[in-house]
């Protein structure tokens, strides 16, 4: 029965694979058109094939995820080192796990916010000056820049405790757009403009994660070293999240976000809620900032604008709220597929727009809606 | 400092804040009636102002004098209409389909399209890439009144505003169709059933609001004498900001918030040191602090949630 | 074991409960009526801690509680139903019962993170369904619905079921049987009566319009009109008040 699923993911690999290595934008737009097709055509159907592949994959998350990260490592060694879309194949899961930590604050708990880039812009300056400034070691640095926007996502949660719906979504941009003006401005500590150059690279175990991989087979760009760090820590963060999500405190933040005043009244204490639903989404932010530091050596302001949270945050719609495997497909989707049309680079901001209005208007419960757990947990007694 | 300089300050405070006011009404019609927040509206603003350069653009090619008054009135005509247009547009496509859905949907819907627009000016507009000059519409010569430089200008866009905004409260105050307008925002349904035609309604509301915040781009174009396609994001945060600080849904208390956000921001770059370099952070905070602990609005009485 | 004296809360001008006093015994179910507008809903939400009283003490068993929030007044033991009905609207028909559950709210983020939580929610989908088992089988066949589908009767009965998953001391139902027919509140009424033989120490305090609903269920009655109380007792006694007849009928006397 694992068979199948698996099955199911190396035919999407191959074709992911195929969208990545044709160069000939035009064929790519095909190859992406049919699947799209095939994609609307079975959902259309609904034919028991395709139920059956649907429900299959919802009873095996677990091992359905995992079969696909072990797919995934075979990635780079696939693309024969092509340091490009290494890099894009990079981004797109730090993209991914910024999605996650969003989609709990925004999908879970209700808590609108459109200030994320921040977030991460505080974990990248804290590796930054941690380890170019300081000489500390990218790896505590790392935690530190972690927890360190966790702290900033509780400042930030603390209006939230009196504001909510668009007033929040207010703050949310002012607290973006105040970082970034700080950053912009304290040029003693963060560089102003010019940001922080020469960031020094990661060392693992000895190993310094900027010189090439030798496989023995094959020799990998630097980038494949942080495709396997960044894959890791992207498994890792899909399990937590998963672990917050499908339990009890899950189930708070959900109720928070149905009805602030009814939870209230059914015993949540609002304030730890949010607190913690921002400061937990804010950590994810942190680290992808703090490893994106360490992998492009270099962090200027400009990068975590406010188009960046908007970004992310159409990753989450896209997939669809409050989904986990949606957060990840919407941010890996809508990463790759501009960097394919690259050509048309100018375009690409506009298509984030277009996505954005259209998913809203024709796919409102985004890519992969979110199922209720107890679905399958039901009792047997009701059976009968 | 002087007297001079500092009612030198305050009239561009003025100026400041009646834009920031015709914006912030725009996003209070918006609230108070349909109850959206149209994160669009600041591209409203942009498009007003390039409306105007291209507007004045043909005019002038068509041979009306380029300062005269006629060629003022025209464009400004002609703004209002471009902006109009974008609302009526935007509120059948993106608002309209979108009314029961929860308000983050709305929310992101009108980020989306405000992403489209501005781009769709950068990529379409000619050289809508750069900075882009605006015409000197219309001439009038600096005056000194008691050793105090008063720009034509300042002068031109405080009686603007002035005029556009008594317009608006004569019209929902005083005339059947403003009645219909409140009726709407105070209960759709009751207004439903007394034959009032809601969906107009909101297409008319969408119309008006987004007419005055294009004229507030055109104000923009006019003072700072250049326009660019990234210009509106900003304005229509504050905008938005100036709104929340009068209480959202609050007319009168749009106007003061847009007056009280453009006289502080001033203020805090001719008082704090260094104070233009955190420009942003200084207002924005102002306006947090606010809705923390006047989430109401300066007018803003205490609420009771309803149960 | 609650005791209420002098509760007053003022909107503006508007004293919307005036000086209120009342006492409820363990195990005591008390009626409170009065016309639309008397006060009623707003006595509940001062009771449970939404909003804050002007003036006037709440003791829950000798502790006073009219300044606590309303999460901690639901963790000392009253638990309430809405008027219009505020479920979780997105959330299905046992996770709703479920935000009732002590456990759910008090776990730890280690016990999250590494607990077994499978294991917990098999548990408590067992015990929300034992507690939805009071209304028959009617709940339980729509376990898996969204709140949001369910009827609106079964809005109401469920809103129940999640207080009382609480396991409260004291129940407060805002007007239960709105938009039932008759029959339906009859069963509403009968069931509450067999959960009142089920917990004997639960009290209940019931906002109704219904007076055969109230009649049925409850051991005293309370009359509020314009905030105040104008009367108190069985409800025969009640029913022969004549500033409550006044209160119903108008200035005129009419025979009823």
């Amino acid at each position: 029965m694992s068979l199948k699923i698996l099955l199911a993911e190396l035919i999407c690999y191959v074709g992911f694979l195929a969208i990545v290595m044709i160069e000939e934008p035009l064929i790519v737009a095909l190859v992406v058109v049919v699947i799209a097709l095939l994609a609307i055509g079975m959902l259309r159907f609904k034919n028991d094939f395709w139920l059956q592949l649907k429900s299959e994959f919802s009873q095996n998350m677990g091992k359905a995820s995992s079969m696909a990260m072990i797919i995934a490592l075979s990635f780079p060694i696939l693309v024969a080192g092509d340091s490009y879309w290494l890099q894009i194949a990079n981004l797109a899961m730090l993209y991914a796990m910024m999605a996650l930590g969003l989609n709990l604050m925004t999908g879970r708990a209700g808590l609108v916010c459109l200030g994320y880039a921040a977030f991460v812009a505080i974990g990248a300056y804290v590796v930054g000056i941690l380890t170019l400034k300081l000489g500390v070691s990218f790896w505590p640095a790392l935690l530190l820049a972690g927890i360190t926007a966790s702290l900033f996502g509780v400042v930030l949660g603390l209006p939230a405790l009196r504001v909510k719906g668009h007033y929040l979504a207010l703050v949310t941009i002012a607290f973006g757009l105040i970082v970034q003006e700080l950053l912009l401005n304290f040029e003693s500590v963060t560089g102003g403009t010019n940001g922080l150059i020469n960031i020094p690279s990661p060392v693992l175990f000895g190993f310094d994660l900027s010189t090439p991989l030798n496989l023995g087979f094959i020799s990998l760009p630097f980038q494949a070293n942080f495709y396997y760090i960044i894959i890791v820590l992207l498994a890792l963060s899909v399990f937590f999240v998963n672990r917050l999500s499908h339990s009890f405190f899950g189930l708070c933040l959900n109720a928070m976000r149905e009805d602030q005043l009814a939870a209230q009244c059914y015993g949540l204490n609002l304030t730890k809620y949010k607190l913690l639903a921002f400061a937990i989404g804010a950590f994810f932010g942190g680290v992808v900032g703090g490893v994106y530091a360490g992998m492009i050596n270099f962090i200027a302001p400009e990068t975590f604008g406010f188009q960046q949270s908007v970004l992310v945050l159409s990753m989450v719609i896209f997939g669809g709220l409050d989904s986990i495997p949606g957060a990840v497909l919407g941010a890996i989707i809508l990463t790759i597929i501009p960097e394919k049309f690259r050509a048309f680079d100018d375009f690409r901001l506009m298509f984030y727009g277009i996505i954005i209005v259209s998913c809203l208007l024709y796919m409102p419960q985004g890519l992969l809606p979110f199922k209720h757990r107890i679905i399958t947990a039901k009792p047997k007694e009701q059976e009968e | 400092m002087t007297g001079e300089l500092i009612i030198q300050q305050l009239l561009n405070a003025l100026s400041l804040g009646v834009m920031y006011s015709l914006m912030a009404v725009g996003f209070t019609l918006f609230f108070g009636v349909i109850e959206v927040i149209n994160f669009a509206h600041g591209e409203v603003f942009m498009l007003g102002a390039f409306g105007a350069l291209a507007a004045s653009g043909i005019l002038i090619s068509a041979g009306l004098p380029l300062g005269s008054i006629g060629l003022f009135i025209v464009v400004l005509l002609s703004v209002m209409i471009i902006g109009g247009l974008i609302g009526a547009i935007m509120e059948r496509t993106i608002i309209k389909p979108m009314r029961s859905s929860p308000e983050i949907m709305t929310l992101l819907i009108t980020l989306g399209a405000s992403i489209v627009m501005r781009e769709a000016v950068m990529l379409f507009f000619p050289n809508g890439r750069n900075p882009q000059p605006f015409p000197q519409i219309i001439v009038m010569k600096s005056f000194f009144i008691g050793g105090v430089l008063i720009k034509p200008d300042i002068v031109l866009t405080v009686v603007l505003a002035a005029l556009l905004i008594t317009g608006l409260y004569v019209l929902i105050q005083k005339t059947a169709f403003g009645r219909y307008i409140r009726a709407t925002a105070q209960d759709r349904e009751a207004a439903k059933m007394m034959g009032i035609r809601v969906d107009r309604i909101f297409l008319i509301t969408f119309i008006l609001g987004s007419a005055l915040g294009a004229v507030a781009g055109l104000m923009n174009g006019m003072s700072y004498g250049i326009v660019k396609f990234t210009m509106g994001f900003i304005v229509g945060i504050k905008g938005f900001a100036a709104a929340v600080v009068g209480g959202l849904g609050n007319v009168y208390g749009a106007v003061a918030g847009g007056l009280l956000l453009g006289f502080l921001e001033t203020m805090a770059v001719v008082f704090i040191p260094d104070g233009s370099r955190f420009q942003e952070s200084i207002s924005f905070i102002i306006v947090i602090l606010f809705l923390v602990f006047r989430p109401g609005g300066i007018f803003g009485e205490r609420t009771y949630e309803k149960v | 074991m609650l005791t209420v004296q002098g509760l007053t809360i003022q909107f503006g001008g508007l004293v919307a409960v005036d000086r209120v006093d009342m006492a409820l015994k363990q195990g005591e179910t008390l009626g409170v009526i009065g016309p639309n507008g008397s006060g009623k809903t707003t006595l509940f939400n001062l009771l449970s801690g939404i909003y804050l009283p002007t003036s006037g003490s709440i003791i829950l068993n000798d502790v006073a509680i009219q300044g606590c929030s309303s999460d901690q007044v639901f963790r000392m033991g009253i638990a309430r139903t809405f008027q219009n009905g505020r479920l979780f609207w997105n959330l299905n028909v046992l996770e709703n019962v479920m935000m009732g559950f002590e456990e759910v709210r008090t776990i730890s983020l280690r016990g999250t993170l590494f607990g077994r939580s499978g294991e917990l929610y098999k548990r408590s989908i067992e015990k929300a369904t034992d507690i939805m088992s009071i209304f028959g089988d009617l709940l339980i066949k729509q376990s898996n619905k969204l709140s949001k589908d369910l009827s609106y009767a079964d809005r109401r009965r469920l809103e129940i079921c999640r207080a009382l998953a609480a396991e409260p001391k004291i129940l407060l139902l805002d007007e239960p049987s709105a938009g039932m027919d008759a029959i339906e509140t009859a069963t509403l009424m009968s069931d509450l009566n067999k959960v009142k033989a089920k917990l004997p120490n639960l009290s209940i305090i019931v906002v109704e319009h219904d007076m055969d609903f109230i009649k049925g269920l409850v051991d005293r009655v309370m009359v509020l009109n314009y905030g105040r109380c104008i009367a108190c007792g069985s409800f025969d006694e009640v029913g022969k008040d004549p500033e409550v007849i006044k209160a119903y009928l108008g200035q005129e006397e009419s025979e009823c």
